[in-house]
């Protein structure tokens, strides 16, 4: 009987920590493993992308004068940061323009008002002085959005490439923005055909031409890492899924905590015999963790590939971005 | 208030369209739109006085703040600097950032003409020897004072980490320095719970079982559960307790001005 009070409290305290943390039986183990102090030492922190405010606007009236007058305060107010000040500035009495349009876009989309800066940005004319910065910067706006069929779309329309594409002076811009939407959009036929226009001489597109192709080549190169590796390595040496997947302190963990576990099961298997409750007990426990294990891993490296993809893709967005404010300076 | 309003007789001429007279950020613009236009030095700092007051009308104290640093306080007198540190500390405060609201406030030279205020400040860092003066010298009735006397009886005591590692060795000490028993009591069971199976073991000749079985269990109760949580829980609990004071000071102080007979209402 004391022996069965000190197993309940050893499950108690070996599960207690990470109650309410858990997904399930199998995560459990792993949830353990990975909190303990050697599993922390690799662990690091998942980038976060903002979701998008797609909340509506309500503009006031048109008034009479132009905002043309007040471009220049508008930049002033722009390049000192001063938001606030730019979006009531635009959300003031003036007259319909072009540049009212393009001056409320540019404030809804530095707001992160994707959708509607989209809307605005379109709804400037591709002759108009403003044209093919609203265009490109609605193509922004579109992939900011995760909109990237349409945001590709756009860029591929007839009236578009007979503007902008064929051997214009923003040819290699659209070149680019087709490049890192055609990986976004998982298209590498479309990646190969945009990014062989790259020249890398272009002062303003070079970083970001250079970053694509980086990308590029790593999302289709076929180097990223396989859950069922994970999983088979943790299968053979518990904790080896963990060190694949890039943490060294969970595998470690995981190895100690499986590998007590199976000792314990070995001794009392050896002392007391394989149908003794306290063998049957530490086996049970080593099976869970030694499951908990494989699956964490398998979890890991997915989670890891799901992480590395995000971050690629908010780069690919930061540098289809990057570049119009030096192309369009 | 009143510092505010000496800056509002800046004059500004505006280039664009009648504000809403009741839209602080409209009012904001404006005053920006006198600082891009002027070439006046001066004006530009008044009219970023002007602004910030108009943001931190707008509860836009962060921006207010930013608005204010804009400002080259080499341009002022001495008067009108200590007066935008004193607006500095005010909207620093605002925005919870006690330290900060503390060191302006110090640095412009007016902390002793608000000691309620800057009783409060202190309070919030912890310095509560001085707060406790300050709070004496903002209350003029005597069981106004009683009460203040009363409340610095019960000053937070700020815990060290080193002493809660130590205490932490023999459970639930640590638990209960930091103002948790209960916690600690469960602590302490899990812990006996844990010490006694490993003792068992190894008493029973299971050495595997009782040394690894065993490590693992204290690796969960001890180490992780009361030496590395107690530590690390130090600075959380100094903050609560610390935030309670504060609040528990400022209301208090609020209560006692309010009925004082300078303010009546």
């Amino acid at each position: 009987m004391p022996r069965l009070i000190h197993i309940i409290i050893l499950i108690f305290a070996l599960t207690l920590p990470a109650r309410g943390q858990v997904r399930g039986i199998l995560g459990l183990p792993d949830r353990i493993m990975s909190s303990s102090r050697i599993g922390r030492v690799s662990a690091r922190e998942i980038p976060v992308t903002p979701a998008a405010d797609t909340s509506r606007i309500q503009f006031p009236d048109e008034g009479e004068r132009y905002i043309s007058e007040d471009y220049e305060f508008f930049n002033y107010l722009k390049d000192n940061d001063f938001r606030i000040d730019a979006k009531t500035l635009t959300r003031g009495r003036y007259a319909p323009s072009d540049t009212l349009d393009f001056l409320r876009a540019k404030v809804l989309f530095s707001d992160l008002k994707l959708f509607q800066a989209s809307e605005l940005f379109g709804k400037v004319p591709y002759d108009s002085p403003f044209g093919p910065e609203s265009f490109y910067y609605q193509v922004v706006s579109l992939s900011s959005a995760g909109e990237y069929d349409k945001a590709y779309g756009l860029l591929s329309s007839l009236s578009i490439q007979s503007r902008f594409s064929e051997g214009g002076p923003y040819a290699e811009l659209t070149a680019l923005q087709a490049a890192g939407l055609s990986i976004l959009r998982g298209q590498e036929d479309e990646w190969l055909r945009h990014s062989s226009s790259f020249t890398f001489g272009d002062y303003a597109l070079m970083e970001s031409e250079r970053v694509i192709s980086e990308i590029g080549q790593r999302r289709f190169g076929g180097k990223s890492k396989h859950a069922g590796v994970a999983a088979l390595a943790s299968a053979v040496i518990p904790g080896a899924g963990k060190v694949y997947a890039g943490r060294l302190g969970e595998g470690v963990a995981a190895f100690l905590t499986v590998g007590s576990l199976g000792a314990i099961t070995a001794e009392n298997w050896v002392r007391h015999g394989n149908k003794d409750w306290r063998t049957i007990l530490a086996g049970s426990l080593c099976a869970t963790f030694y499951l908990g294990n494989i699956y964490g891993s398998y979890m890991s490296v997915s989670i890891e590939n799901n992480d590395r993809i995000t971050a690629e893709n908010t780069a690919i967005v930061y540098h289809l971005h990057l570049p119009l404010r030096t192309v369009f300076r | 208030m009143s510092i505010i309003c000496i800056f509002l007789f800046v004059p500004f001429s505006v280039n664009g369209q009648e504000a809403d007279p009741d839209d602080p950020l409209e009012e904001a613009l404006r005053w920006e739109r006198v600082v891009y236009s002027s070439d006046d030095p001066v004006i530009a700092q008044d009219a970023l006085v002007s602004k910030a007051a108009c943001l931190s009308g707008a509860g836009l104290y962060d921006e207010a703040i930013r608005t204010l640093d804009r400002i080259r306080m080499y341009l002022l007198s001495p008067e009108k600097a200590s007066e935008i540190l004193y607006l500095k500390s005010l909207y620093s405060k605002e925005v919870g950032d006690y330290g900060a609201a503390l060191g302006f406030l110090e640095e412009s030279g007016l902390a002793g003409d608000n000691p309620a205020f800057y009783s409060v400040l202190l309070a919030a860092s912890g310095r509560f020897p001085e707060s406790h003066d300050q709070a004496l010298k903002a209350i003029s009735s005597q069981s106004g004072k009683a009460a203040v006397d009363s409340l610095f009886r019960k000053v937070p005591r700020i815990k060290k980490e080193g002493t809660a590692a130590a205490l932490s060795f023999i459970p639930p000490a640590g638990h209960i320095y930091l103002g948790r028993p209960w916690e600690g009591l469960l602590s302490m069971f899990l812990n006996i719970g844990a010490a006694g199976f490993t003792v068992f073991e190894i008493v029973g000749h299971d050495w595997v079982t009782g040394l690894l079985g065993g490590g693992l269990l204290l690796n969960e109760t001890f180490l992780k559960g009361n030496i590395t949580k107690n530590i690390a829980s130090v600075e959380e609990a100094n903050e609560l307790s610390v935030k309670r004071f504060t609040e528990n000071l400022e209301n208090l102080l609020h209560s006692l001005e309010s009925l004082s007979p300078e303010n009546p209402n």
